[in-house]
Formats: C-alpha cells, sequence, structure tokens
C-alpha cells in the first residue's frame, strides 16, 4: 500500500512538472505554425489539425505533403495528393518531396529532434519512473512468491542500484542530464523502500531487531536526502526530504523516530541554505509539522496530560532545533529587501505556526515555560534587530511581532505562578508599555504608532478586567487589587506625559505638538482608569483622601503641559468618582453627620481644584464649569445625606440659604481675585448664578414632593408655614437683587432672573392657597391685590406688571366670592366659620379696591419685562376695555353672592344696597354710565319688590325692606342733588 | 441696606434650620405628589362647582333622589339590628346641624371590610366592619359626619346632577352620560379634594359637639391598621406619581397626621376643656345621648 503511495507521489511531481513543460512545448509550437501560417504555406485547417494531434505519423507527413503542394498552388492537386499521402502511410515518401522545398524545416533532423525531446520532455521522467517503479513492485511480488525476505530485500537493492548505474551512464551525456537525475532519484526510493521493508514490511522483513532496522531505515534515508542533495532543485529536495519522512511514519513511531524526523527536517532545511528555497522550506515545514502531528496520534497521546516527560522533552528539542533553524534560515543577507516578500514570508510565518502548535501538542504545562518563552521572546527581539541591520524590513516587523506576541503569552502563563487575572493583565500592560517605549525611542515609524495603539489596548483591556474583576469578585481583595491597578494608574499617566513631549507624527488622536486643540485617548483613558481604582476603595474615608491628592495633583499637571485628553479623563474621573461617592452616602454610608463630612470633605476640595486649576490653552481661558457644577452636586448632595436623616425639612432650607450664599458669590468673588495672571472666564459668575437657579428649583420641587404633606406644628404654627415664608424672604432676596454692570452679560441673567418677582408672587398664592382656608380665599386675594398694586405704582419703572397681576387676582377673588363662599358650608355655628362672613369682607375689600385700580391700575403704562410685542398689545386691548373688566365681573359676582348666601326675603334690600354702592362710585369716578346702571338696577329691585315681596315676605320682612330700600333711595337721590356737577 | 437683608435671610435659616434640627420633625412619606394633585384640584372643582350653580337642580331634586335610593335599601335593612339602630341614633343628632333638608339615613351592610360612603340625598351606608375596626363612639362620629360633609358640600350630587335634571326632562339616560363623561374627565383632578373638604368638615363637626377631636386621627390609624386598607399605602412602598393622581383618597397616614396636629394645638388652645370619647358606648352599641360614662370624658393633660 505505501510502495503505491510513494509511486503515486513520485507520479504526481513528475506528470506536474511535465505537464508544465509540455504545455510551454505546444504554445511554441502554436507560435511556429502561426508564423508558417502568416508565410502562406500552410492552411490553418491542417495546422489546427495538426496542432492538436502533434504525436500523430500520418499528420506529420501531411505536413510535409502541404508543403509541397501549396509551393503548387492548386487546392485541388493539394486534395488529391492529400488523399494519396493518407492511403500511402510511408515515411519515405517524405524523402521523396524536393529537397529545396523542405530546407528551412530541415525534415530529418527536425522529425528525430522532436521526438528525442518529446521523449526527453514529457514522457520519460513520468513513464520512466513509473515503468519501472511498477516493474520493480512486479518483480518484488514476483520474488516475493519464491525467495526470503533477505533476496528480496538484495534484488531490489541490486535493481536499485542498477537504475542507478544507469543514470551514471546517461548523466554523460548533457541531453540525458535530466532523466538520469530522475532515474537516479527513483533508485533512492526504491532503496528506501528497501531499507523500510527490511525492518517493517512483511515479504521484505528480513532484520528482526529493531534498533537494526532503524539503522538500516537511516541508512535508506540518508542515501535518500543525499541523492536529493544531489538532485541540485527545489524539487528533488522536497521530494526527498518528504519520502524520508513517508517512510520514517510507516516505521512504528518512538523518540528514535522522532529524533530521526527531526535530523531529516533540519537536513531539508540545510538543503535551503544552498540559495532562497522558499517553496523547498516551506514543503519541509509542512510535512515536519505532518509528521509530528501523526506522530503524536500514533502514539495514542489524546491531551498534553498524557505524554511522557521525556517524550515531551524531545518534541519540543526537536521542534525548537528544526523551528529555529528554519528561523535564522531567512536571517541572510540574500533576504535583504525594502518591499515585502510575500513567499518567504509566509514560509517563516508558517515556521512561527508550525513551533506554535508543536509546543502546544508538547506543552508540559509547567511554570517554568513562563521563564524560557520570556527569553526566547527576549532573544527574538533581539535576533528582530539583526534583521534590520541586515536591511529585511519584513522579516524585521514579522519577528518583532512574534517576539512581542511570545512575550504576551508568557505572561500569560504565568497563571501557573498563582497569578490572577488582573495581576496578569497589569503584567502586560507594562510589558507593552516598555515595547512602545522602546519602539518611540527606536524611532521606527510603524513600531511606535503599534506599540501606542498597543498601550491603548493594553489600558482598555486592564480596565474592562479591573470592573469585571469587581463585579465578579466584590470587594474581595481590594487594597491589592486597587494597588497594581494604581501602577498601571501611573504607567500610563507617566506615559502619557511621555508621549507628549515626543513628536509621534501626525494622527487624529494623539497630542501632536502645535495642535492643542486634539483630545487624546491616551489621556481619556486616565480617566477610566481613575475610575475603576476609585470604585475598589470608594467605601473607605482615606481612599477620598488619596482621591483627593492624585487628582489634585493630575489636575495641576495637566494645566502645566495642557494635555486636553487628560483634562477629558479627568473630568470622566470626577464625575464617575462622585457618581460612586453619592451612591455610597445614599445607600451604606452611616447616617452620623461627622462621618458623612469627613467622607464628602475630599471630594467638595478636589472640585474646588479643578475650578482653581483649569486653565485651557486651546481656548485661551478657564473652563471652570466642570469644577464649580461638580462642587456644588457634592455640596447639595452632602447637605441632603447629612441632614435628610435628621428631618427631611432639613436639607430645602439648607440649599435655599446656600443659594443666597451662590448669589453673593457670584459679585464678590470675582472681586476678591484681582489682576489675575490670566484673565478669570467671562462666564464664572454665571455659572455661580446658574447653581442658585438650580437650588431654587430643588427647593421648589422638594417642597411640593416632600414638605407639602406634612401638618407637622412648632408650637401654633405650622412647618411648612415657616418653611414657606422663608422661601419667599429667600426669593424676595434674589429678585432686589440688582448686580454688577458685568454680570448682566449673560443671556441667563436676562432669561432668568427678572422672573424672580414671579416666583414671589407664585410662592405667596401658592401660601395661601395652601395655609389660608378656603372661605378666606377672597378676602386674601383681595389684600393681595391691592398690595400688588400699591407695589406696582411704588415700583413703577421695574414692576409695573404688578399690576396685572393685581388686577388677575382681583379676578380670582371676585370668582372665589360667587362661587366658593357661597358652596362653602360647615356645621359650625360661629361666626368667624362661617363663609359669607369672610365673603361680606372680601366684598367690602373689592369695592374698595376697585375705584383704587380705576384710578392708579394704569393698564396702558404696564410694561412686561418679559414683554413681546404681542402681549402688550393685548394689554392695550385690556386698558380699553377698563371698566367692563373691572367693575362688572364684580357687580354680577356681588349680586350672585348676595343671591345664593342670604335669604330671599331680604334680598331686594341687599340687591338695593348694591346699587347705592354703583351709585357711590358713578360719583366718586364721575362715570355717568354706573348711574345708569344703579338706576337699572333699582328699578329691577323696584319690581322685584312690588311683585316679589309684596306677595311672599312676612309682614315684618316686608317692612324693613321697605324701610331700608326707600331709606337708600333718599340717600341716592341725596347724594344725586348734591353730586349732580360730577355727571 | 443689602447687608442687614442678607445678615437677616441667613440667620433667618439658620434659626430655622436649629428648629428644624432641635424639632426633628419627620414626614408620614418620604415623598409623594398627593397633596399637590389635590390643591391643583381646587381650580377644577371650581369649575365642576359653577357647573352645578348653572344646573337648575336644587335640593329638593336631590332629597327625591336620596329617597328614591333609601327605598332600595330600606326593604334590605334589619331595622331591628343594633348597629342599624345605634347609627341612626348618631345621625340622627349629628344632623341637627346640617343645612340641606335631607333626613339623614344610615344602612348597615354587612361586611366585614371597614368602609363607609355617602349617596345624594342624605343616604349612607356603612359596614360592620367598620363599627368593628373603630374603637370609640368619637371615632364612628368622625366617619359619619365625613360622609354627611360629602352630602352637605353637594359632592354626592355633583356626581349625579345632570341625571337629576334630566328627571325632570324625562331623558335619564341622557343625563346619566353627562354625568359620566363630566366624572370621567374632572372627577381625578378633584375626588382628593373632595375627600379632604370632607374630611374638614367631619373635623368641624368633632369640635362642635362634645367628642373628643383626636378621633378624627385615631380613626385614620385605625383604618391604616386594617390590612386591606393600608395594603400598598406604606411608606416604604410609595406610589409613583400616576398612580397618585387617579387616587380617589389622600393618604392616610397624611390625613392622620393632619388630624392629630390639628387635634393636638386645639388641645393646646383648650385646656380646660373635656371631651367625650365613647368606648363603651360603641361596645354597648347605646349613644352618648343616652348614656354617658364619667370615665370616657378626657381632657388636655391626658395628650400631653
Amino acid at each position: 500500500m505505501w510502495l503505491f503511495l510513494i509511486i503515486f507521489a513520485v507520479l504526481i511531481i513528475v506528470a506536474f512538472t511535465r505537464l508544465t513543460k509540455l504545455g510551454e512545448q505546444i504554445s511554441s509550437l502554436e507560435k511556429r505554425i502561426t508564423m508558417l501560417e502568416k508565410k502562406g504555406m500552410i492552411r490553418s485547417d491542417a495546422i489546427r489539425d495538426t496542432s492538436l494531434q502533434p504525436q500523430a505519423g500520418p499528420d506529420e507527413k501531411c505536413i510535409e505533403k502541404e508543403h509541397a503542394h501549396v509551393e503548387k498552388g492548386t487546392a485541388a492537386e493539394w486534395t488529391w495528393q492529400s488523399k494519396r499521402i493518407t492511403d500511402q502511410p510511408d515515411i519515405t515518401r517524405i524523402k521523396d518531396q524536393p529537397q529545396e522545398r523542405v530546407k528551412e524545416v530541415s525534415p530529418g533532423e527536425e522529425v528525430w529532434k522532436k521526438i528525442r525531446n518529446r521523449f526527453e520532455e514529457n514522457w520519460t521522467g513520468i513513464i520512466g519512473a513509473v515503468v519501472l517503479v511498477m516493474g520493480v513492485s512486479f518483480i518484488g511480488i514476483y520474488a516475493a512468491l519464491f525467495l526470503k525476505p533477505f533476496y528480496r530485500f538484495s534484488m531490489i537493492i541490486l535493481f536499485a542500484a542498477g537504475l542507478f548505474i544507469v543514470s551514471l551512464v546517461m548523466k554523460r551525456k548533457p541531453e540525458w542530464v535530466n532523466p538520469a537525475t530522475w532515474i537516479r532519484s527513483c533508485s533512492g526510493a526504491i532503496i528506501l523502500f528497501a531499507c523500510l521493508g527490511s525492518g517493517w514490511i512483511d515479504g521484505l522483513k528480513w532484520i528482526d531487531d529493531v534498533r537494526y532496522a532503524v539503522i538500516f531505515l537511516s541508512l535508506g534515508i540518508t542515501v535518500n536526502l543525499y541523492f536529493g542533495f544531489l538532485g541540485g532543485t527545489q524539487a528533488f529536495a522536497s521530494l526527498h526530504v518528504i519520502l524520508s519522512l513517508i517512510a520514517l511514519g510507516i516505521a512504528p513511531q518512538n523518540r528514535i523516530t522522532l529524533i530521526i524526523s527531526g535530523l531529516i527536517a533540519l537536513v531539508g532545511i540545510g538543503f535551503a541554505y544552498r540559495d532562497r528555497w522558499d517553496r523547498h522550506l516551506l514543503l519541509t515545514i509542512i510535512a515536519s509539522l505532518i509528521y509530528h502531528l501523526d506522530w503524536y496520534g500514533s502514539m495514542g497521546f489524546s491531551g498534553s496530560g498524557t505524554i511522557p516527560l521525556p517524550m515531551r522533552l524531545t518534541g519540543i528539542i526537536t521542534l525548537g532545533t528544526v523551528g529555529f533553524s528554519a528561523c535564522l534560515l531567512h536571517y541572510r543577507k540574500l533576504y535583504a529587501s525594502k518591499e515585502f516578500d510575500r513567499l518567504p514570508f509566509a514560509c517563516h510565518m508558517t515556521n512561527w505556526a508550525f513551533l506554535a502548535i508543536g509546543f502546544l501538542l508538547y506543552s508540559t504545562g509547567s511554570k517554568w515555560n513562563t521563564p524560557v518563552l520570556a527569553a526566547a521572546s527576549c532573544a527574538l527581539f533581539l535576533l528582530a534587530g539583526r534583521a534590520r541591520t541586515k536591511g529585511i524590513r519584513w522579516l524585521h516587523i514579522t519577528d518583532r511581532l512574534v517576539a512581542q506576541s511570545i512575550a504576551i503569552f508568557a505572561l500569560f502563563t504565568l497563571g501557573r505562578w498563582g497569578l490572577d487575572t488582573l495581576f496578569i493583565t497589569a503584567a502586560i500592560y507594562l510589558e507593552i508599555l516598555v515595547f512602545a517605549y522602546v519602539m518611540i525611542e527606536e524611532g521606527d515609524a510603524v513600531f511606535k504608532w503599534l506599540g501606542v495603539y498597543l498601550h491603548l489596548l493594553a489600558a482598555c483591556v486592564v480596565i474592562s478586567v479591573g470592573t469585571f474583576t469587581l463585579m465578579v469578585s466584590g470587594h474581595a481583595d481590594v487594597v491589592r487589587n486597587s494597588i497594581i491597578l494604581s501602577g498601571v494608574l501611573c504607567l500610563h499617566v507617566f506615559f502619557h506625559l511621555y508621549t507628549k513631549e515626543k513628536p509621534l507624527g501626525s494622527s487624529s488622536i494623539f497630542d501632536v505638538k502645535g495642535d492643542e486643540t486634539e483630545v487624546t485617548i491616551s489621556g481619556t483613558l486616565v480617566g477610566p482608569l481613575m475610575l475603576v481604582v476609585y470604585a475598589y476603595l470608594y467605601r473607605y474615608v482615606w481612599a477620598n483622601y488619596a482621591l483627593a491628592v492624585a487628582g489634585s495633583l493630575l489636575l495641576f499637571t495637566r494645566q502645566r503641559v495642557q494635555s486636553n485628553g487628560l483634562g477629558t479623563g479627568l473630568i470622566i474621573a470626577l464625575l464617575g468618582s462622585g457618581i460612586f461617592a453619592w451612591v455610597y452616602m445614599w445607600n451604606d454610608i452611616p447616617r452620623v453627620e461627622f462621618i458623612v463630612l469627613l467622607y464628602a470633605i475630599p471630594l467638595l476640595l478636589l472640585s474646588l481644584a479643578a475650578t482653581k486649576w483649569s486653565y485651557v490653552e486651546t481656548f485661551k481661558k478657564f473652563i471652570v464649569w466642570p469644577g464649580i457644577y461638580l462642587f456644588s452636586a457634592h455640596l447639595i448632595f452632602t447637605c441632603y445625606i447629612m441632614m435628610n436623616h435628621i428631618s427631611p425639612f432639613l436639607p430645602g432650607v439648607c440649599w435655599l440659604i446656600i443659594s443666597v450664599l451662590y448669589l453673593e458669590a457670584a459679585t464678590r468673588v470675582k472681586e476678591k481675585v484681582a489682576q489675575p495672571v490670566v484673565a478669570l472666564p467671562v462666564a464664572f459668575e454665571a455659572h455661580l448664578l446658574h447653581v442658585g437657579y438650580a437650588l431654587i428649583g430643588l427647593f421648589i420641587v422638594r417642597h411640593v414632593a416632600v414638605h407639602m404633606q406634612s401638618e407637622l406644628y412648632v408650637g401654633l404654627v405650622k412647618i411648612r408655614l415657616l418653611i414657606e415664608l422663608f422661601a419667599i424672604i429667600v426669593f424676595l432676596y434674589w429678585a432686589t437683587f440688582e448686580p454688577p454692570e458685568r454680570i448682566k452679560t449673560g443671556p441667563s441673567w436676562y432669561a432668568v432672573h427678572p422672573f424672580f418677582w414671579e416666583l414671589v408672587l407664585a410662592s405667596t398664592v401658592f401660601t395661601i392657597a395652601l395655609e389660608v382656608p378656603v372661605r378666606w380665599h377672597p378676602c386674601a386675594w383681595t389684600l393681595l391685590a391691592g398690595l400688588l398694586l400699591g407695589l406696582g405704582n411704588r415700583f413703577q419703572e421695574h414692576l409695573s406688571r404688578m399690576r396685572l397681576y393685581s388686577l388677575i387676582l382681583y379676578w380670582a377673588g371676585v370668582l372665589q366670592l360667587a362661587v366658593i363662599s357661597t358652596t362653602y358650608r360647615t356645621p359650625s355655628l360661629k361666626w368667624a366659620d362661617q363663609a359669607w362672613v369672610a365673603g361680606c369682607i372680601a366684598m367690602i375689600g373689592l369695592f374698595i379696591y376697585v375705584p383704587l385700580y380705576h384710578r392708579r391700575g394704569r393698564l396702558s403704562e404696564i410694561s412686561l419685562s418679559f414683554g413681546a410685542e404681542d402681549r402688550q398689545q393685548a394689554i392695550r386691548h385690556m386698558a380699553e376695555r377698563h371698566n367692563f373688566l373691572l367693575f362688572y365681573p364684580l357687580f354680577t359676582s356681588v349680586a350672585l353672592f348676595l343671591y345664593w348666601s342670604f335669604d330671599k326675603s331680604i334680598l331686594t334690600l341687599l340687591w338695593v344696597t348694591e346699587t347705592f354702592m354703583i351709585f357711590v362710585i358713578s360719583i366718586i369716578l364721575r362715570e355717568s354710565h354706573f348711574r345708569y346702571l344703579s338706576m337699572v338696577g333699582l328699578v329691577g329691585c323696584l319690581l322685584r319688590l312690588l311683585f316679589y315681596d309684596l306677595s311672599r315676605s312676612s309682614t315684618l320682612m316686608r317692612a324693613i325692606v321697605f324701610i331700608g330700600v326707600g331709606l337708600l333711595m333718599l340717600a341716592m337721590n341725596t347724594l344725586y342733588t348734591k353730586y349732580k356737577e360730577r355727571f | 441696606m443689602r447687608t442687614f437683608f442678607l445678615v437677616f435671610v441667613v440667620l433667618a435659616g439658620i434659626g430655622l434650620m436649629w428648629l428644624l434640627y432641635v424639632e426633628k420633625p419627620k414626614t408620614p412619606l418620604d415623598a409623594t405628589l398627593a397633596p399637590a394633585y389635590q390643591l391643583l384640584g381646587e381650580a377644577p372643582q371650581s369649575l365642576s362647582r359653577m357647573l352645578s350653580k348653572i344646573v337648575p337642580v336644587n335640593d329638593l331634586d336631590e332629597k327625591e333622589f336620596g329617597d328614591a335610593l333609601a327605598q332600595r335599601f330600606e326593604c334590605l335593612a334589619d331595622k331591628k339590628d343594633k348597629d342599624y339602630l345605634y347609627l341612626n341614633d348618631i345621625m340622627r343628632r349629628l344632623q341637627t346641624t346640617a343645612r340641606k333638608p335631607f333626613n339623614y339615613r344610615v344602612y348597615v351592610y354587612p361586611s366585614p371590610y371597614p368602609n363607609a360612603c355617602a349617596l345624594p340625598g342624605g343616604v349612607v351606608l356603612a359596614t360592620k366592619g367598620l363599627l368593628s375596626t373603630l374603637k370609640s363612639e368619637s371615632e364612628v362620629v368622625s366617619v359619619l359626619s365625613h360622609e354627611m360633609g360629602h352630602v352637605e358640600l353637594s359632592h354626592c350630587s355633583e356626581i349625579v346632577r345632570f341625571e337629576l335634571l334630566s328627571r325632570k326632562i324625562g331623558t335619564i339616560t341622557l343625563g346619566r352620560l353627562a354625568d359620566f363623561a363630566v366624572n370621567v374627565l374632572l372627577r381625578h383632578f378633584y375626588s382628593k379634594t373632595h375627600e379632604d373638604e370632607a374630611d374638614n368638615y367631619g373635623y368641624e363637626m368633632l369640635l362642635n359637639t362634645m367628642y373628643d377631636p383626636t378621633a378624627a386621627e385615631k380613626a385614620f390609624r385605625r383604618l391604616l391598621k386594617d390590612s386591606t386598607v393600608s395594603r400598598s399605602r406604606t411608606k416604604t412602598s410609595p406610589r409613583d406619581p400616576i398612580s397618585e393622581y387617579f387616587m380617589t383618597h389622600p393618604y392616610l397616614e397624611l390625613r392622620a397626621q393632619k388630624f392629630g396636629e390639628k387635634a393636638r394645638v386645639w388641645w393646646a388652645t383648650h385646656e380646660m376643656e373635656k371631651r367625650y370619647a365613647g368606648v363603651r358606648n360603641l361596645n354597648d352599641r347605646v349613644p352618648y345621648a343616652t348614656r354617658q360614662f364619667s370615665d370616657e370624658w378626657v381632657n388636655a393633660y391626658k395628650y400631653k
């Protein structure tokens, strides 16, 4: 079976070689025929036939005949002649053709040459080898039936020797060199077959002692390899190396065969030193690898644990020797090239793959692999440097990368030393950092970027592993892990600063001197790294102080070196650490004020440091907002955590006080930071004001969500009311704040601050709605409306809009007088609890308010701080309908209030009183139409008096009503007489 | 002047904080928007009242409607039942303060869950569970006053005003549809406001009788203790803002605190007063007006 396989392999190789040559010959033949065709000597049909059947004798003749007849020049003759020649296929006829016509093609010599060449080039190697090997095989089989194994062996050896002698003879003639070489190779293969058979093939086996059999096989291999060496080409060398390995593979496997295979491969590699024999090298390496896999399988090993150590070591040594020999092969001046060399590269990479797979197979799993691999990595790294000196660029790059990979792999094996993933990752980071440093120092364009990218990747991996470890193992080994990560952080920072100093060339992700606007990934990664370290330690108070010190140093450094990436990273770190601290403070920190304060102080200081060292050259100003907002957020949160457990009311009040302090700070801080070296940012105060607004917003939210539910009293006063009153005072402080001109430059000033008066008003309305009983609401709205009217008149320039709000509140009072007061019910019998009492007081107030507003309301002069033109227009329209909007709602409301609140029997008297009041108003305001209105009302009342009261009221009530109405009418008459000149 | 104002504001703030630090007041819930919804409900409630004023339906219409409703319960009521007699006796005395011309009637519903509700025209339903949950007559009065408040403040008639109107016209279905539409659109806004108004009415009723004003707080706390009522209303499981919007009643914790504080202030300003609790009255189903136990009187010192 193996014999046929060998033959088959030989046949394939020979056939492949021969077929290539055959193709070339056919092409050259076609060219020649085309040339002839151009000369008009032959017909293309015939050419095609000829070219398709080059070996056919009759066709050859046909060509000759064609030549002759083309000379004659007639197609008919040609046809006849052609037929005749075909009928008489005699080669002598060709000779009968006139000599002068075939002189150009030299018929005799040409034919002989063709036949010889074809034999030589197409058939000798293939058929000869096949026939001979088959013949030997048949003889062997035949002999096997009759002879003893030793004789059979001898017979085969003799046959091989015969072939060898034939090859020697043939070699004397230059034209037979090639077939002679093939015959010699065949003889070598036969000898190898015989040697193999003498030990292990039934029928040929005559050596029982395995040792001798191996020696014999080795002899056969030696001869075979020698013939391969003599072959002088890659094809022969590869053939004999492969045959040797196949033969060795057929023999039972042990350590010796493995060593022999290594020697074969070494010899094969040695052949490749003759020239750039990369194809041969590639085949040798692949064959060697296949042998190793076969050996591994045939030994029955299924896993690394099943291989005995001596076997393992043998395999490793064998592999190492072969692999490194192959590797060194390319370190020759012969390969010097600045261009990428594909075949040697593929060969080199295959060799590394061979080594990798092989070492994986024979891996001992020992922890001592680490130093070995590390040493190998160092050696290869240095070796790769030699490739550079020799000018083999691709090899330099490849082996540097391989060295780097081996180093990383070596670090991975640190797990065998009991080290955990985080430590190993950190070690890999360190290794990559060293690599990157060396590469940058060496100045190689490719490697320095590669080093830096790898370093970024390693940093990302460290961050991921750090996070994952924290998630998986919780807070076990936090100090140890945080120390490891802190080390990585320090190295990362130093390296980042180092790369800032070194010009790395143009890139969009790294800081480049002269282009400071870029945000670097390298610098940005400092943030996540810091954050991971803090994530391990945030439960410790001391960790916050350490964070504050480290963070401040980094902030200071950032300002000095002006690294935008580092700045971005620090913002991430500060924000993230703040969130961690908040989560801890929210969930776990003991609710003791001192501890909370102790925990929070470093974060506050760090935020202040972020404000102080915030100068960014790119923008030519301090970027203070992250620091300010972070500080404020910490402050707000710390206040909450410190105070909420004491009382849920405390944080809100505290925020209000802080808001006032922020407002003051916005005006005063700048005055104290006088003559700075670099000017403070314009928006510094604006940020403080924004925080103040935010604090007030937070208070409002908290008041609605938390304070509002409480009905608790301190003494006889509600706590909620006290807080609301304090809030109104604070809002008033904000509203009356007159800032320096420089603060008034920000848009927020115009967008938010003017509305503080509205906030004061809204808070007051809210407080009244919440704290004052519903029945007193009309009185409260009337009072507030009067107050706003006064305020709007007193501060016409700034607060004229208060008069508009006054009118709105007046309407609210009017509406509530009619609706709320009349539907309110109480089981109490006390006067003070009755809705109509409050309603009457409100009614009096409204009647006082109305003339006041009529005189001082001046709607048309109102100016809104947020005054869009359409709103101003609406106010002008209101001013035009002044009386309609002001008086008639009141008159209607009072009429309804009287109707719904009092007994129907005295309703006429009450309504007449209302008309009297309207009449008085008409006199005061000198408005005739109110007089007419009062007259109409009076007529209505008189009609009711006649048709309702006379028929339904009791006599007493009737008397009272009539007297009352009469007196009022007399009073109206008196007043009219006295003031009629006013109308 | 400005500095003075600043110093005043800061000192006032610090003073307030000191007061809070010393008193350490706590809130019943961590956070809730229910009171805010309750306050916001006042505006739509005013609109609803305006609507009621415009609709030509008066107390007599509501009374007729109530009488019709009462007839349904009348046939189911056991008029010899102690609870029935006891509750109606109390109600008869409470209704002397009522402004609406209704005959207030209480029907006892045989359910173990503590609950009560008011219907238009002065019909009140109370469960047996309510009487077993409450521990004194003053607490029963507190609950009945609350229900009476719903009737007196026209909360019940607002729900059926269009039905009442349509009875006059003769198309009841149309009226019911109109009520349904208005209630769906508006009622969520002010249902908590209604409850608060009825609470206030009930509390004022207590103040105007001889009963202990702390009964309101006690009644709420007893209802809160009842697992069927307090379920999902505890401090540890506050509702989300949307659920709070659709809540029909304010939180019992808030109601208890509100009226507990009011009662505390009342006792602080009425130290010489004596009020009646009526634990034994409830146990014996004998109203205060029929029999007074000397040990049922409480004074301010009891709450100090």
